[in-house]
Protein backbone atom coordinates (compact mmCIF):
# COMPACT_ATOMS: atom_id res chain seq x y z
CA UNK A 1 0.00 0.00 0.00
CA UNK A 2 1.23 3.28 -1.13
CA UNK A 3 1.49 4.91 2.53
CA UNK A 4 2.18 8.40 1.36
CA UNK A 5 5.99 8.82 1.76
CA UNK A 6 7.29 11.16 4.30
CA UNK A 7 3.63 12.73 5.14
CA UNK A 8 2.76 9.47 6.75
CA UNK A 9 5.64 9.66 9.09
CA UNK A 10 5.87 12.97 9.72
CA UNK A 11 2.62 14.77 9.24
CA UNK A 12 0.81 13.38 12.70
CA UNK A 13 3.77 13.89 14.87
CA UNK A 14 3.10 17.99 13.42
CA UNK A 15 -0.26 18.01 13.97
CA UNK A 16 0.17 15.83 17.53
CA UNK A 17 2.50 18.23 18.77
CA UNK A 18 0.52 21.46 17.33
CA UNK A 19 -2.74 19.93 18.86
CA UNK A 20 -0.93 19.50 22.35
CA UNK A 21 0.02 23.25 22.40
CA UNK A 22 -2.84 24.45 20.84
CA UNK A 23 -4.83 22.85 23.50
CA UNK A 24 -2.82 23.99 26.39
CA UNK A 25 -2.66 27.25 24.81
CA UNK A 26 -6.42 27.38 24.75
CA UNK A 27 -7.33 25.61 28.69
CA UNK A 28 -4.75 28.69 29.64
CA UNK A 29 -6.20 31.36 27.67
CA UNK A 30 -9.63 30.84 28.52
CA UNK A 31 -8.71 30.25 32.68
CA UNK A 32 -9.10 26.72 32.64
CA UNK A 33 -13.01 26.66 31.87
CA UNK A 34 -12.74 24.53 28.74
CA UNK A 35 -12.49 22.21 31.22
CA UNK A 36 -15.56 22.52 32.87
CA UNK A 37 -17.85 19.81 33.16
CA UNK A 38 -20.70 22.16 32.96
CA UNK A 39 -21.96 26.08 34.36
CA UNK A 40 -21.47 27.09 37.44
CA UNK A 41 -24.18 28.38 39.57
CA UNK A 42 -24.75 31.64 39.03
CA UNK A 43 -27.53 32.80 41.37
CA UNK A 44 -26.89 36.28 43.22
CA UNK A 45 -26.75 36.00 46.87
CA UNK A 46 -27.85 39.10 48.46
CA UNK A 47 -24.97 39.42 50.25
CA UNK A 48 -21.59 38.72 49.35
CA UNK A 49 -20.13 35.44 50.83
CA UNK A 50 -16.14 35.34 50.61
CA UNK A 51 -16.01 38.24 48.46
CA UNK A 52 -18.53 36.53 45.77
CA UNK A 53 -21.99 36.51 45.21
CA UNK A 54 -21.88 32.98 42.84
CA UNK A 55 -19.74 30.47 42.46
CA UNK A 56 -19.81 31.77 38.78
CA UNK A 57 -17.47 34.73 39.73
CA UNK A 58 -14.61 32.22 41.43
CA UNK A 59 -12.10 30.98 39.34
CA UNK A 60 -11.20 27.01 39.17
CA UNK A 61 -8.88 27.57 41.75
CA UNK A 62 -11.18 28.80 44.50
CA UNK A 63 -12.84 25.07 44.82
CA UNK A 64 -10.03 23.01 43.29
CA UNK A 65 -6.72 22.71 45.00
CA UNK A 66 -4.46 20.82 43.45
CA UNK A 67 -3.58 17.39 44.59
CA UNK A 68 -0.14 17.89 45.95
CA UNK A 69 -1.41 21.53 47.67
CA UNK A 70 -2.53 20.81 51.58
CA UNK A 71 -5.94 21.91 51.33
CA UNK A 72 -8.98 19.86 50.88
CA UNK A 73 -12.15 21.12 48.79
CA UNK A 74 -14.14 21.27 52.11
CA UNK A 75 -10.77 23.01 53.36
CA UNK A 76 -11.88 25.41 50.65
CA UNK A 77 -15.91 25.40 51.00
CA UNK A 78 -15.70 26.26 54.40
CA UNK A 79 -12.98 29.06 53.78
CA UNK A 80 -15.64 31.00 51.77
CA UNK A 81 -18.79 29.48 54.09
CA UNK A 82 -17.52 30.14 57.45
CA UNK A 83 -20.79 30.01 59.31
CA UNK A 84 -21.11 26.67 58.12
CA UNK A 85 -17.66 26.37 59.59
CA UNK A 86 -18.77 27.33 62.54
CA UNK A 87 -22.16 24.91 62.79
CA UNK A 88 -19.67 22.27 62.38
CA UNK A 89 -17.30 23.26 65.32
CA UNK A 90 -20.11 23.80 67.26
CA UNK A 91 -22.33 21.26 66.64
CA UNK A 92 -25.03 23.47 66.24
CA UNK A 93 -27.05 24.32 62.98
CA UNK A 94 -27.91 22.27 60.35
CA UNK A 95 -24.30 21.47 59.48
CA UNK A 96 -23.35 20.61 63.19
CA UNK A 97 -26.36 18.04 63.48
CA UNK A 98 -26.42 16.76 60.25
CA UNK A 99 -22.49 15.78 60.49
CA UNK A 100 -20.81 14.14 63.63
CA UNK A 101 -17.52 14.59 64.40
CA UNK A 102 -15.20 13.03 62.69
CA UNK A 103 -17.38 12.39 59.48
CA UNK A 104 -16.11 11.96 56.44
CA UNK A 105 -19.22 12.88 54.44
CA UNK A 106 -17.98 16.11 51.64
CA UNK A 107 -19.60 18.82 50.33
CA UNK A 108 -19.94 17.42 47.27
CA UNK A 109 -20.56 13.70 48.18
CA UNK A 110 -23.23 14.16 50.08
CA UNK A 111 -25.87 16.75 49.64
CA UNK A 112 -24.55 19.63 47.51
CA UNK A 113 -23.65 19.25 43.65
CA UNK A 114 -21.95 22.43 40.82
CA UNK A 115 -21.36 22.47 37.52
CA UNK A 116 -24.93 21.59 37.10
CA UNK A 117 -26.29 25.04 35.74
CA UNK A 118 -26.39 28.48 36.42
CA UNK A 119 -29.59 28.36 37.72
CA UNK A 120 -29.44 24.65 38.85
CA UNK A 121 -29.94 23.85 43.00
CA UNK A 122 -26.94 23.53 45.19
CA UNK A 123 -28.68 21.16 47.31
CA UNK A 124 -29.02 17.68 46.02
CA UNK A 125 -29.91 15.51 49.04
CA UNK A 126 -31.75 12.52 48.12
CA UNK A 127 -35.13 12.55 50.32
CA UNK A 128 -36.38 9.43 49.17
CA UNK A 129 -33.96 7.42 50.94
CA UNK A 130 -35.44 8.73 54.71
CA UNK A 131 -38.61 7.60 56.12
CA UNK A 132 -40.28 10.42 54.38
CA UNK A 133 -40.09 10.58 50.56
CA UNK A 134 -41.14 14.15 49.47
CA UNK A 135 -44.06 14.85 46.99
CA UNK A 136 -45.62 17.89 45.73
CA UNK A 137 -45.22 21.07 47.23
CA UNK A 138 -42.53 19.75 49.98
CA UNK A 139 -40.68 19.67 47.12
CA UNK A 140 -39.93 23.04 46.78
CA UNK A 141 -39.78 24.46 50.52
CA UNK A 142 -37.22 25.24 52.56
CA UNK A 143 -35.63 22.68 54.73
CA UNK A 144 -35.72 24.98 58.16
CA UNK A 145 -39.33 24.97 57.48
CA UNK A 146 -39.53 21.45 58.67
CA UNK A 147 -36.48 21.07 59.99
CA UNK A 148 -36.30 23.55 62.56
CA UNK A 149 -32.97 24.37 64.68
CA UNK A 150 -31.44 22.08 62.26
CA UNK A 151 -32.49 18.81 64.01
CA UNK A 152 -32.82 16.74 60.84
CA UNK A 153 -32.97 12.97 62.55
CA UNK A 154 -35.81 12.16 64.24
CA UNK A 155 -38.15 14.95 62.44
CA UNK A 156 -42.17 14.19 63.26
CA UNK A 157 -43.49 12.81 60.01
CA UNK A 158 -47.29 13.77 60.76
CA UNK A 159 -48.84 16.40 59.24
CA UNK A 160 -50.35 18.32 62.42
CA UNK A 161 -47.02 18.25 63.16
CA UNK A 162 -46.04 20.99 60.69
CA UNK A 163 -49.36 22.12 59.73
CA UNK A 164 -51.32 22.81 62.76
CA UNK A 165 -51.21 26.38 62.63
CA UNK A 166 -52.91 26.28 58.97
CA UNK A 167 -55.62 24.19 60.28
CA UNK A 168 -58.67 25.97 58.72
CA UNK A 169 -61.25 23.43 61.21
CA UNK A 170 -60.67 24.83 64.54
CA UNK A 171 -59.34 21.22 65.50
CA UNK A 172 -62.96 19.82 64.80
CA UNK A 173 -61.79 17.58 62.09
CA UNK A 174 -59.34 15.74 63.88
CA UNK A 175 -55.20 15.54 63.00
CA UNK A 176 -55.74 13.40 60.07
CA UNK A 177 -55.18 16.19 57.51
CA UNK A 178 -54.36 13.46 54.88
CA UNK A 179 -57.14 11.88 55.33
CA UNK A 180 -58.27 15.03 52.49
CA UNK A 181 -55.53 16.99 51.81
CA UNK A 182 -53.04 15.77 49.56
CA UNK A 183 -49.10 17.81 49.30
CA UNK A 184 -50.25 19.01 45.90
CA UNK A 185 -52.19 21.91 48.21
CA UNK A 186 -54.95 22.36 50.06
CA UNK A 187 -57.43 22.33 47.97
CA UNK A 188 -58.71 20.94 46.00
CA UNK A 189 -59.43 18.70 49.42
CA UNK A 190 -60.84 15.35 48.14
CA UNK A 191 -63.56 13.72 51.16
CA UNK A 192 -64.96 9.96 51.04
CA UNK A 193 -66.79 9.49 54.23
CA UNK A 194 -67.17 9.08 56.89
CA UNK A 195 -70.40 11.69 56.76
CA UNK A 196 -73.17 12.61 58.79
CA UNK A 197 -75.73 12.89 55.80
CA UNK A 198 -76.19 11.24 51.92
CA UNK A 199 -73.01 12.92 50.32
CA UNK A 200 -75.41 12.52 47.16
CA UNK A 201 -78.37 13.91 48.10
CA UNK A 202 -80.40 16.30 45.45
CA UNK A 203 -78.88 15.35 42.33
CA UNK A 204 -77.44 11.70 43.36
CA UNK A 205 -73.74 12.87 42.74
CA UNK A 206 -71.35 13.88 45.38
CA UNK A 207 -72.17 18.12 44.95
CA UNK A 208 -68.88 20.43 46.35
CA UNK A 209 -68.29 20.91 49.57
CA UNK A 210 -69.44 24.71 49.60
CA UNK A 211 -73.27 23.68 48.12
CA UNK A 212 -73.91 22.09 51.57
CA UNK A 213 -71.48 24.46 53.86
CA UNK A 214 -71.05 27.80 52.29
CA UNK A 215 -69.55 29.32 55.32
CA UNK A 216 -67.17 26.12 56.39
CA UNK A 217 -67.01 22.89 57.26
CA UNK A 218 -68.27 23.19 60.26
CA UNK A 219 -71.67 24.60 59.71
CA UNK A 220 -74.07 23.99 56.88
CA UNK A 221 -76.95 25.29 55.38
CA UNK A 222 -79.96 23.26 53.28
CA UNK A 223 -80.85 26.97 51.88
CA UNK A 224 -77.94 26.54 49.39
CA UNK A 225 -80.12 24.37 47.03
CA UNK A 226 -83.06 26.16 44.94
CA UNK A 227 -86.00 23.88 46.21
CA UNK A 228 -84.89 25.05 50.49
CA UNK A 229 -85.80 28.68 50.25
CA UNK A 230 -86.36 30.08 53.32
CA UNK A 231 -90.11 31.26 52.07
CA UNK A 232 -90.60 26.82 50.78
CA UNK A 233 -89.31 25.87 54.30
CA UNK A 234 -91.66 28.34 57.03
CA UNK A 235 -94.25 27.19 55.07
CA UNK A 236 -94.06 24.00 55.48
CA UNK A 237 -92.99 24.04 59.13
CA UNK A 238 -94.48 26.92 60.51
CA UNK A 239 -94.95 25.18 63.75
CA UNK A 240 -90.91 24.79 64.09
CA UNK A 241 -88.44 27.02 65.83
CA UNK A 242 -85.28 26.12 64.92
CA UNK A 243 -85.53 25.95 61.36
CA UNK A 244 -81.44 25.71 60.68
CA UNK A 245 -80.79 21.90 62.25
CA UNK A 246 -82.71 20.03 59.17
CA UNK A 247 -80.59 16.99 59.52
CA UNK A 248 -81.96 16.93 63.16
CA UNK A 249 -85.53 15.95 61.75
CA UNK A 250 -84.08 14.77 58.31
CA UNK A 251 -80.73 12.56 59.11
CA UNK A 252 -81.31 10.71 55.33
CA UNK A 253 -82.44 13.94 53.57
CA UNK A 254 -85.91 12.79 53.05
CA UNK A 255 -88.62 15.02 53.57
CA UNK A 256 -90.45 11.99 56.12
CA UNK B 1 -1.36 -7.37 -1.17
CA UNK B 2 -4.28 -6.81 0.15
CA UNK B 3 -7.80 -8.95 0.94
CA UNK B 4 -11.04 -7.42 1.55
CA UNK B 5 -11.64 -6.50 5.33
CA UNK B 6 -14.49 -8.88 5.79
CA UNK B 7 -15.36 -10.51 9.42
CA UNK B 8 -14.91 -7.75 12.08
CA UNK B 9 -18.28 -6.48 11.56
CA UNK B 10 -20.32 -9.35 13.27
CA UNK B 11 -17.60 -9.43 16.36
CA UNK B 12 -18.01 -5.24 16.41
CA UNK B 13 -21.86 -5.68 16.00
CA UNK B 14 -22.77 -8.47 18.69
CA UNK B 15 -20.44 -5.89 21.05
CA UNK B 16 -22.65 -3.04 20.46
CA UNK B 17 -25.50 -4.29 20.89
CA UNK B 18 -24.26 -5.94 24.25
CA UNK B 19 -23.14 -2.39 25.54
CA UNK B 20 -26.06 -0.71 24.36
CA UNK B 21 -28.84 -3.33 25.97
CA UNK B 22 -26.50 -2.91 29.65
CA UNK B 23 -26.75 0.91 29.22
CA UNK B 24 -30.62 0.81 28.71
CA UNK B 25 -31.06 -1.45 31.12
CA UNK B 26 -29.03 0.90 33.63
CA UNK B 27 -30.12 3.41 32.50
CA UNK B 28 -33.97 2.11 32.80
CA UNK B 29 -33.25 0.77 36.65
CA UNK B 30 -31.37 4.12 37.48
CA UNK B 31 -34.19 6.35 36.33
CA UNK B 32 -31.06 8.46 35.13
CA UNK B 33 -27.96 8.45 32.75
CA UNK B 34 -24.67 7.42 34.14
CA UNK B 35 -22.76 10.71 34.23
CA UNK B 36 -19.27 10.97 33.22
CA UNK B 37 -17.49 11.23 36.44
CA UNK B 38 -19.89 8.92 38.21
CA UNK B 39 -18.97 4.80 38.59
CA UNK B 40 -19.73 3.55 35.65
CA UNK B 41 -18.88 6.61 33.74
CA UNK B 42 -15.47 6.86 34.40
CA UNK B 43 -14.72 2.97 33.81
CA UNK B 44 -16.43 3.42 30.37
CA UNK B 45 -14.69 6.02 29.52
CA UNK B 46 -11.29 4.29 30.99
CA UNK B 47 -12.01 1.36 28.55
CA UNK B 48 -12.89 3.16 25.96
CA UNK B 49 -9.75 4.87 26.12
CA UNK B 50 -7.67 1.77 26.66
CA UNK B 51 -9.45 0.77 23.64
CA UNK B 52 -8.60 3.83 21.08
CA UNK B 53 -5.39 3.88 22.46
CA UNK B 54 -5.05 -0.03 21.63
CA UNK B 55 -6.63 1.44 17.87
CA UNK B 56 -4.29 3.69 16.84
CA UNK B 57 -1.32 2.25 18.49
CA UNK B 58 -1.46 -1.48 17.84
CA UNK B 59 -2.19 -1.90 13.82
CA UNK B 60 0.42 1.02 13.39
CA UNK B 61 3.13 -1.11 15.49
CA UNK B 62 2.32 -4.52 13.77
CA UNK B 63 2.57 -2.54 10.09
CA UNK B 64 6.14 -0.91 11.02
CA UNK B 65 8.18 -2.54 13.21
CA UNK B 66 9.77 -5.92 11.39
CA UNK B 67 9.87 -8.03 14.35
CA UNK B 68 6.06 -7.68 14.91
CA UNK B 69 5.87 -9.73 11.46
CA UNK B 70 5.66 -13.02 13.23
CA UNK B 71 2.21 -11.61 15.73
CA UNK B 72 -0.33 -12.55 13.37
CA UNK B 73 -1.74 -11.88 9.97
CA UNK B 74 -1.97 -8.39 9.48
CA UNK B 75 -5.54 -9.08 8.31
CA UNK B 76 -6.24 -10.51 11.42
CA UNK B 77 -4.82 -7.34 13.29
CA UNK B 78 -6.30 -5.01 11.27
CA UNK B 79 -9.73 -6.81 12.11
CA UNK B 80 -8.82 -6.10 15.34
CA UNK B 81 -7.90 -2.36 14.89
CA UNK B 82 -11.92 -1.87 13.48
CA UNK B 83 -13.54 -3.88 16.43
CA UNK B 84 -11.17 -1.47 19.34
CA UNK B 85 -11.79 1.67 16.65
CA UNK B 86 -15.83 1.08 16.96
CA UNK B 87 -16.57 -0.21 20.37
CA UNK B 88 -14.12 2.02 22.52
CA UNK B 89 -15.18 5.48 21.00
CA UNK B 90 -18.94 4.30 21.46
CA UNK B 91 -17.97 3.79 25.14
CA UNK B 92 -16.38 7.49 25.21
CA UNK B 93 -19.16 8.58 23.85
CA UNK B 94 -21.36 6.77 26.29
CA UNK B 95 -19.19 8.12 29.18
CA UNK B 96 -19.69 11.53 28.14
CA UNK B 97 -23.13 11.02 29.04
CA UNK B 98 -24.52 12.67 25.20
CA UNK B 99 -22.88 15.87 26.43
CA UNK B 100 -20.49 18.22 23.92
CA UNK B 101 -19.24 20.90 25.56
CA UNK B 102 -16.46 22.33 26.43
CA UNK B 103 -12.75 20.20 25.64
CA UNK B 104 -14.26 17.02 26.14
CA UNK B 105 -16.69 17.57 24.16
CA UNK B 106 -15.04 18.59 21.44
CA UNK B 107 -12.77 15.33 22.03
CA UNK B 108 -16.09 13.36 21.54
CA UNK B 109 -16.88 14.93 18.74
CA UNK B 110 -13.22 14.31 17.08
CA UNK B 111 -13.80 10.33 17.85
CA UNK B 112 -16.59 10.92 15.85
CA UNK B 113 -14.96 12.17 13.15
CA UNK B 114 -11.95 9.94 13.10
CA UNK B 115 -14.13 6.69 13.28
CA UNK B 116 -16.37 8.13 10.78
CA UNK B 117 -12.60 8.58 8.77
CA UNK B 118 -12.38 4.83 9.63
CA UNK B 119 -15.66 4.11 7.68
CA UNK B 120 -14.62 5.82 4.93
CA UNK B 121 -11.47 4.07 4.37
CA UNK B 122 -13.01 0.74 4.97
CA UNK B 123 -15.24 1.59 2.23
CA UNK B 124 -11.96 2.80 -0.09
CA UNK B 125 -9.86 -0.14 1.24
CA UNK B 126 -12.58 -2.36 0.13
CA UNK B 127 -12.82 -1.02 -2.96
CA UNK B 128 -9.33 -1.31 -4.07
CA UNK B 129 -8.70 -4.60 -5.60
CA UNK B 130 -6.26 -7.76 -4.38
CA UNK B 131 -4.55 -8.35 -7.28
CA UNK B 132 -4.07 -6.59 -10.60
CA UNK B 133 -5.45 -9.23 -12.79
CA UNK B 134 -9.23 -8.56 -10.55
CA UNK B 135 -8.91 -4.53 -12.20
CA UNK B 136 -8.81 -6.20 -15.39
CA UNK B 137 -11.83 -7.46 -15.10
CA UNK B 138 -13.78 -4.39 -13.60
CA UNK B 139 -13.74 -0.76 -14.52
CA UNK B 140 -13.24 1.33 -11.36
CA UNK B 141 -14.12 4.94 -13.67
CA UNK B 142 -17.00 6.28 -11.82
CA UNK B 143 -20.17 5.29 -13.42
CA UNK B 144 -19.03 2.16 -14.92
CA UNK B 145 -19.89 -1.31 -14.48
CA UNK B 146 -17.82 -4.21 -15.34
CA UNK B 147 -16.97 -3.62 -18.71
CA UNK B 148 -13.20 -3.42 -20.37
CA UNK B 149 -9.68 -3.39 -18.46
CA UNK B 150 -8.34 -0.07 -17.38
CA UNK B 151 -5.93 0.83 -15.17
CA UNK B 152 -6.65 4.37 -14.53
CA UNK B 153 -9.87 3.76 -11.84
CA UNK B 154 -7.76 1.54 -9.95
CA UNK B 155 -4.76 4.52 -9.80
CA UNK B 156 -7.43 7.10 -8.85
CA UNK B 157 -8.70 4.29 -5.89
CA UNK B 158 -5.16 4.17 -4.78
CA UNK B 159 -4.39 7.53 -4.74
CA UNK B 160 -7.91 8.35 -2.95
CA UNK B 161 -6.48 5.49 -0.53
CA UNK B 162 -3.34 7.58 0.04
CA UNK B 163 -4.76 10.74 0.70
CA UNK B 164 -7.44 9.23 3.02
CA UNK B 165 -4.81 7.54 4.90
CA UNK B 166 -2.34 10.72 6.21
CA UNK B 167 -6.39 12.97 7.05
CA UNK B 168 -6.73 9.63 8.82
CA UNK B 169 -3.64 9.51 10.80
CA UNK B 170 -3.35 13.40 11.23
CA UNK B 171 -7.15 13.44 12.50
CA UNK B 172 -6.28 10.75 14.94
CA UNK B 173 -3.16 12.15 15.94
CA UNK B 174 -4.86 15.62 16.87
CA UNK B 175 -7.70 13.31 18.60
CA UNK B 176 -5.54 11.64 21.12
CA UNK B 177 -3.29 14.69 21.97
CA UNK B 178 -6.70 16.72 22.76
CA UNK B 179 -7.64 13.45 24.70
CA UNK B 180 -4.43 13.23 26.74
CA UNK B 181 -5.38 16.62 27.69
CA UNK B 182 -8.66 15.79 28.79
CA UNK B 183 -7.47 12.86 30.59
CA UNK B 184 -5.01 15.07 32.47
CA UNK B 185 -7.50 17.49 33.46
CA UNK B 186 -9.58 14.54 34.84
CA UNK B 187 -7.02 12.68 37.14
CA UNK B 188 -6.24 16.67 38.43
CA UNK B 189 -9.41 17.58 39.25
CA UNK B 190 -11.30 14.49 39.93
CA UNK B 191 -8.89 11.09 40.74
CA UNK B 192 -6.79 12.85 42.53
CA UNK B 193 -8.37 15.59 43.58
CA UNK B 194 -8.35 15.94 47.96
Amino acid sequence: MDNGGRWVKSGPVVVALGALVLGVVLVFLTGQSILSPGPLNAVASDSPIGGVRSHAELSCGGCHSPPWGSDTMEDLCLGCHEDVASQIVAGTGVHGLALSPGNTVTCTGGCHSEHKGATAPLINFNHSKTSFPLTGKHLTVDCQLCHSNGVFTGTPTTCFACHQGDDAHGGGFGQDCGSCHNTGGWSPATFDGPHPFPMTHGTGRASPCVTCHPEGLLTYSCYGCHEHTVSNVLREHGNIANLDDCVRCHPTGRGD
Amino acid sequence: MMEKVRGSFPYTLVAVLLITAGYIWLVVYSSAMPVAASTLGHAMGVVGFAMMLMTEVLYSVRKRVHRAAGWGSLQSWLRFHIFTGVVGPYLVVLHAGWRFGGLAGFVTLMTGVVVASGFFGRYIYNQVPRLESEAELTDYSAGAGPSSASGEGLAVARRTLSAWHVVHLMLGAALFSLAFIHVAAALYYVTFAR
